[in-house]
């Protein structure tokens, strides 16, 4: 059934893809839609010349200049002019921004990787001699394990700290060798003109993109997988992120099957206290079966068009009557946008059937 | 009376701690100095049971200005500690981008400013723009990030420079505050100050700020007026200008305020809820008030920041009338004060909270 009572914001950032797929769920669900461009000077009259039921925000990673740009804006637009976003601005503040989620998920005592913030060089070099090898240092913004360094050995380390308090970080750049088939991929981006454009704008904002003044210090957790856990309203997914070389992140080697009803109730746990409707977590999972919190994303990419696939079957998890269900279905096309949409009118309190 | 317990937030100056530590011992009142730079900050804060969070935002370098921010908004949003000021008042503080978004927003007059993140959007509004423009950094007091742009030319350079290898305040002793002298002196007795400064001048020889413009619209003036409310007590006097501007001009003119500007300084701060805000505004065409900045923390050379016909004093709004009191509110830059406001709301909401109890 086709949704016309509805109209949205999709609040546009420097990139294509978040709005493209926001306007492919709208257009799939027939919800009106206006496509507004957040990084432009005039973004607040765009965004207040109609009453839109909920703006739908397109969080950013590429620098930290259009992230900031991002969470200043929608600060106004959500607590200032008291407007509907989603996802939450909570949500948005956490994303790409590791120093960020490490103080949130201190403050809320959720279980986390042992992590220093030195915005000192002395703290941080001290930290460094007493810190036990490897160390693992990353950039506060960076998908992908783009900002992440393992050093197994302190002088390296400390090479990298005298940088981030002179120079500045800058986190890889160019294509991510740890995916392999470089070929295939080279030959698949030459002849698509707006795919080269594209990925020449993001290695350009990521070299563009130095941390500088401050270093983000983490423990090494020995592990051979990574749990990615997804929260998008009432379903639940998971999956795990297989290891190539140091790094379960970026290197897109997945593996499915049934989820254990411990990190089902640790993820509702964690999105209950954030409040978070769409949410992804990235914990390890210690040898006697706790999980530990590495990275909260409220917006993600995956790779193949289902999150959570259990003996074949592509699925959900959801809660019902106290009890985790798995439910059979296709619910992550347009890269669970359309998910995200159907959350959505769900909190807008509609009626009708989606 | 219940002894009150505060901590000091200080920020990467090594002597932003000393008004609110003054203050903290004139009214007998136990405190901690926290470094919120330092990584045991959030331990140092959560480990005692502080009444109040006393806070002195940064405002000189960016990323220092972002870590405050963000620390602060983890305490008051998530951890729901009081600070003061408030969370909003230190967000604006030396944030012209956030506070022309803020102003936008609340729909109050001011002077109307564009933030450009595109080059071609600032290319395509300086051809068509009435000059001069007001070229603002989005983080420098005193009108340090401040460029006055003539033409065409000068704004696309400008704009040019902005995405390219980015935008520097200017730098090193302002000339225009005068006292030279007297300057050197202060510096020569306290070296350590000297030294912080020189720090200072360094690190803004390294701050650039890339990727964006925020342009205002120029109003023309001879003064600007600077509006103060901290608690209940206003002040105001005029910042003459220097040159082209007003602001660190140090350039100041005691005048008795017209009723109408307390009237519009106290619409301002009750709408953003602030408790402490220094305002500046300039007098439009019509003699319509256009805000200019908001500070929440802000320095004033002369021991006060009022004065009606040769008297210090404040203005009270009491019964819906403005009252002019005579008297010493400002020692120790504003900051007695300031504890003076913190310590009345506590007082107020302990009150509440027995009231609450009877009931």
């Amino acid at each position: 059934m086709l949704k016309r009572n509805l109209k949205f914001a999709i609040l546009k950032n420097e990139i294509e893809t978040p709005a493209k797929w926001w306007i492919e769920a709208c257009n799939e669900l027939g919800v009106e839609y206006d496509i507004v461009n957040f990084n432009h000077f005039d973004w607040l009259e765009a965004c207040t010349a109609k009453e839109y039921d909920c703006y739908l925000c397109c969080p950013s990673g590429t620098t930290s200049l259009f992230k900031k740009l991002q969470d200043e804006r929608l600060y106004i637009l959500s607590e200032e002019l008291g407007k509907f976003i989603y996802p939450s601005l909570n949500e948005v503040l956490l994303h790409e921004n590791k120093k960020y989620t490490y103080y949130w998920l201190k403050a809320n005592s959720l279980p986390h990787l042992k992590t220093g913030v030195y915005y000192k060089k002395k703290e941080a070099l001290e930290a460094l001699s007493e810190a036990t090898i490897p160390v693992v240092m990353k950039t506060s913004l960076g998908s992908t394990a783009s900002g992440v360094f393992i050093f197994s050995n302190k002088t390296a380390a400390r090479k990298k700290i005298s940088k981030a308090f002179s120079k500045g970080i800058k986190r890889r750049i160019g294509p991510n060798m740890r995916l392999g088939h470089i070929f295939r991929r080279f030959w698949r981006v030459i002849r698509d003109k707006e795919a080269i454009r594209n990925k020449l704008m993001m290695y350009n904002y990521d070299f563009s993109d130095a941390q500088r003044g401050f270093v983000i210090m983490q423990e090494y957790i020995k592990h051979e997988f990574e749990w990615r856990s997804v929260k998008i309203g009432d379903s639940y997914f998971a999956y795990k992120k297989m290891k190539k070389g140091d790094f379960c992140s970026g290197v897109k080697m997945f593996e499915y099957g049934e989820i254990p009803e411990s990190l089902l109730n640790f993820t509702e746990k964690i999105c209950d206290i954030g409040k978070f409707n769409s949410m992804s977590i990235d914990s390890f999972e210690t040898e006697d079966g706790k999980y530990i919190i590495n990275e909260l994303q409220t917006v993600f990419g995956h790779e193949n068009p289902y999150l959570t696939k259990v003996g074949g079957d592509e699925g959900r998890y959801i809660r019902k009557d106290g009890k985790w269900i798995f439910e059979k279905g296709n619910f992550n096309s347009y890269l669970s946008f359309k998910l995200r949409l159907q959350n959505i009118i769900q909190l807008l309190g509609s009626n009708e059937k989606i | 009376m219940k002894k009150y317990k505060f901590a000091i937030l200080k920020n990467e100056d090594p002597f932003s701690h000393r008004e609110w530590e003054k203050s903290c011992i004139k009214y007998g009142c136990d405190y901690e100095i926290i470094d919120l730079t330092s990584n045991n900050w959030f331990e140092q804060i959560t480990e005692n049971n502080f009444d109040c969070l006393l806070l002195k935002p940064p405002g000189r370098v960016a990323y220092f200005k972002d870590m405050y921010d963000e620390k602060v908004y983890l305490l008051t949003n998530t951890l729901k500690m009081f600070t003061y000021p408030s969370l909003v008042e230190v967000s604006l503080h030396e944030n012209k981008k956030k506070t022309a978004y803020w102003l936008d927003a609340s729909g109050l007059p001011h002077i109307p400013t564009k933030v450009f993140f595109n080059i071609k959007n600032a290319y395509n509004y300086v051809k068509t723009a009435e000059y001069p423009i007001v070229a603002k950094t989005a983080v420098g007091g005193s009108g340090l990030g401040v460029k006055f742009l003539y033409d065409e030319n000068s704004a696309s350079r400008y704009i040019k420079k902005a995405f390219g290898k980015g935008i520097r305040r200017k730098t090193g002793p302002d000339f225009r505050q005068g006292n030279i002298a007297g300057r050197m002196k202060k510096w020569l007795k306290y070296p350590s100050e000297a030294i912080y400064r020189i720090q200072g001048y360094m690190t803004d020889l390294r701050e650039y700020q890339k990727g964006f413009v925020i342009f205002q619209t120029y109003i023309k003036h001879d003064f600007e007026w600077r509006v103060v409310r901290i608690g209940e007590s206003y002040f105001a006097h005029k910042k003459t200008k220097v040159g082209e501007m007003c602001s660190g001009s140090k350039g100041i003119e005691y005048v008795d305020p017209p009723l109408s500007l307390l009237e519009f300084a106290k619409q301002v701060c009750d709408f953003g809820k602030f408790n402490s805000m220094a305002i500046d505004i300039l007098e439009g065409e019509n003699g319509e008030y256009l805000i200019n900045e908001l500070q929440t923390i802000f320095g004033h050379v002369q021991d006060y920041i009022l004065e009606v016909n040769g008297k210090p004093g404040r203005y009270l709004h009491r019964g819906g009338e403005w009252i002019f009191q005579e008297g010493s509110f400002n020692s120790n830059l504003s900051f007695d004060l300031r504890l003076e406001n913190v310590i009345e709301i506590l007082k107020k909401e302990q009150r509440l909270k027995e009231i609450k109890q009877i009931l």
